[in-house]
């Protein structure tokens, strides 16, 4: 019960996703009055609930691999024998998110061929900063005397880490996952350029054969995605 | 001040002990013996290598050259982490984990040292009482619900917890207002007169050394200018810089400040005791001479009655008594 109290924003915005992932055909007859001239007006190529699924699939294997490898890089760089690579990882960061994602997808699609994982490839690199970023941030922003105290009682550099770094920095790490999440549910649907099934597939039909409709429900179902996915990260980083 | 027992073995020994930043000689082939159960107090201006060289006896900082032995075992030979382990660490800015309950971050040591769980809670209570904070109150509160002085007792218990033998306390009083700072300085000659423990106390504040040190070392430019008993500093400083530490002019009332009124007051016989009803200004035989002398600045007096805890008036002491040490006892 105090679960679903709690959840009940992020629920509540899941809900309606799955209603009009669900219903979207019955929806007919409003979406004839956004795009009168066209034949069709719903989107019929694909279930949008396999788009969801797969959409879901892409940000979450590419936000997985951008929290390891981030947090991972981050945590290295913030050691002892670390720090000589700071300045190079906060830099190569930030040129990841300097690079616009379908000139990710562009450079990709050469060496990993069309489909999903060369936009996976994009989401991991345009994941990255804000996850590097902040993971830094929170780690340097720990007291000096909080750092010396837990060296002068003699705990290990893990100890210190799980028990004292990760601790303290986590509502900085997880602000910048969310960033990092909320950004690549948007990002995710370029990847329709290249192949990938994602929710961009109904706004790119949408774009090519004018139809207003298609590029609404694409767009909607995105939004929806993203504030769930959002609201729950601000629930997680509430507690 | 406690008394120095010489016979005592040597607990902290630092044998030439150099520290070297790059070219800066932050510490220059230092040596020093401390023995076991006294409090020590490093003394210096800010960059003198004081912090520095407490820092070194815990391996916060690698020493350069010389040897550091703790209880005749040099510091090297330790895991650095089973060092700190048995050495009690306390700092200005207390430390504190500010995501742990006060209770937690006391048994932080004992924790690391694996202690059983109920022998953990039993130490945080003892801990808890000795540092006069209520269980009840404060147990479950976090650092950031703490007052300065009440942070810095936790400060002082987590360096407590496992019972070390030695305490580093890096002027852990620093940051405190001047009544909260002479309250927990109290309390800690009232936990050193029960514990015991070997202490170096680093501060740049030579009122506080003066007050708390059974030896004081002063620190210039990473090397020892002097090292004695307060009244041996107050005495015969070594050189102007130790005198300006002492505060130039005014160390004639810090010397004041270390002499109890009991030292100099005349005592009454018993005959005396019943005739002195009438007059009201006394002070305490335990007071210092400094406060006696302030009482009497203030109020325009040249004489004061001293009386005992409980409120006797055991004698009286003048202005002369004050002011001039009488050879014998009368």
């Amino acid at each position: 019960m105090s679960v679903v109290h709690r959840l009940r924003v992020p629920l509540a915005w899941a809900l309606l996703l799955v209603t009009l992932m669900l219903l979207m055909p019955q929806l007919e007859a409003l979406f004839r009055l956004i795009a009168p001239d066209t034949r069709a007006v719903i989107y019929q190529r694909d279930s949008f609930a396999s788009l969801v699924a797969n959409h879901l699939l892409l940000v979450g294997v590419a936000s997985l691999c951008a929290i390891v490898v981030g947090m991972g890089a981050a945590i290295l760089v913030t050691r002892q024998w670390g720090r000589d690579f700071l300045p190079l990882v906060s830099q190569l960061a930030s040129i990841g998110q300097t690079f616009p994602p379908v000139a990710v997808l562009a450079l990709a699609v050469p060496v990993l061929g069309f489909g999903s994982q060369p936009t996976i490839v994009a989401l991991i690199l345009y994941g990255l900063l804000p996850i590097v970023r902040n993971t830094l941030v929170g780690i340097q922003g720990i007291a000096p005397g909080v750092m010396e105290s837990a060296r002068g009682m003699g705990m290990s550099g893990r100890q210190i880490l799980w028990q004292v770094e990760l601790p303290l920095a986590r509502p900085v790490i997880l602000a910048g996952i969310r960033t990092s999440v909320t950004i690549n549910i948007a990002t995710a649907a370029i990847g329709s350029t290249i192949g990938a099934r994602t929710l961009g597939d109904p706004i790119i039909a949408g774009i090519v054969n004018g139809n207003t409709a298609f590029i609404l429900q694409g767009a909607l179902l995105i939004a929806l995605l993203a504030l769930c996915v959002d609201s729950l990260f601000e629930r997680l980083q509430a507690r | 001040m406690a008394e120095r027992d010489t016979s005592a073995p040597t607990m902290i020994e630092l044998d030439a002990v150099t520290k070297r930043f790059g070219d800066a000689t932050a510490v220059d082939a230092i040596s020093l013996a401390i023995p076991r159960g006294e409090l020590c107090v490093l003394v210096g201006t800010s960059g003198c290598g004081k912090s520095t060289t407490l820092r070194m006896i815990n391996r916060l900082i690698e020493h350069t050259a010389g040897q550091i032995r703790i209880d005749g075992q040099q510091i090297r030979d330790f895991d650095e982490q089973r060092l700190r382990r048995r050495i009690g660490y306390a700092i200005q800015s207390t430390g504190l984990f500010p995501h742990w309950t006060v209770a937690r971050n006391i048994g932080l040591v004992p924790r690391l040292l694996r202690w059983p769980t109920s022998r953990i809670a039993a130490r945080v209570s003892e801990l808890l009482a000795l540092l006069g904070l209520d269980e009840g109150e404060f147990a479950g509160k976090y650092p950031h619900q703490l007052s300065g002085g009440q942070a810095q007792r936790v400060g002082v218990a987590r360096a407590l917890a496992a019972d070390p033998e030695v305490l580093l306390m890096d002027e852990p009083f620093g940051a405190l207002d001047p009544i909260t700072r002479e309250s927990l300085q109290d309390e800690l000659l009232r936990l050193q007169a029960r514990l015991h423990k070997t202490i170096v106390f680093v501060t740049h504040d030579m009122d506080e050394a003066l007050k708390l040190a059974d030896r004081i070392v002063v620190m210039d430019a990473g090397r020892i200018v002097q090292q004695g008993s307060a009244a041996e500093l107050l005495r015969a400083p070594a050189n102007a810089f130790v005198e300006s530490l002492l505060g130039g002019r005014d160390r004639g009332l810090k010397h004041a400040a270390l002499t109890r009124v009991a030292e100099r007051m005349r005592p009454f016989s018993d005959a005396q005791r019943g005739a002195q009803a009438g007059e009201t200004l006394s002070v305490a035989a335990d007071d210092s001479l400094r406060q006696a002398l302030s009482l009497m600045l203030w109020h325009g007096v040249d004489s004061l009655l001293v009386s005992d805890p409980d409120g006797q008036v055991i004698g009286s002491l003048s202005l002369q008594d004050a002011v001039i040490q009488r050879d014998a006892s009368p």
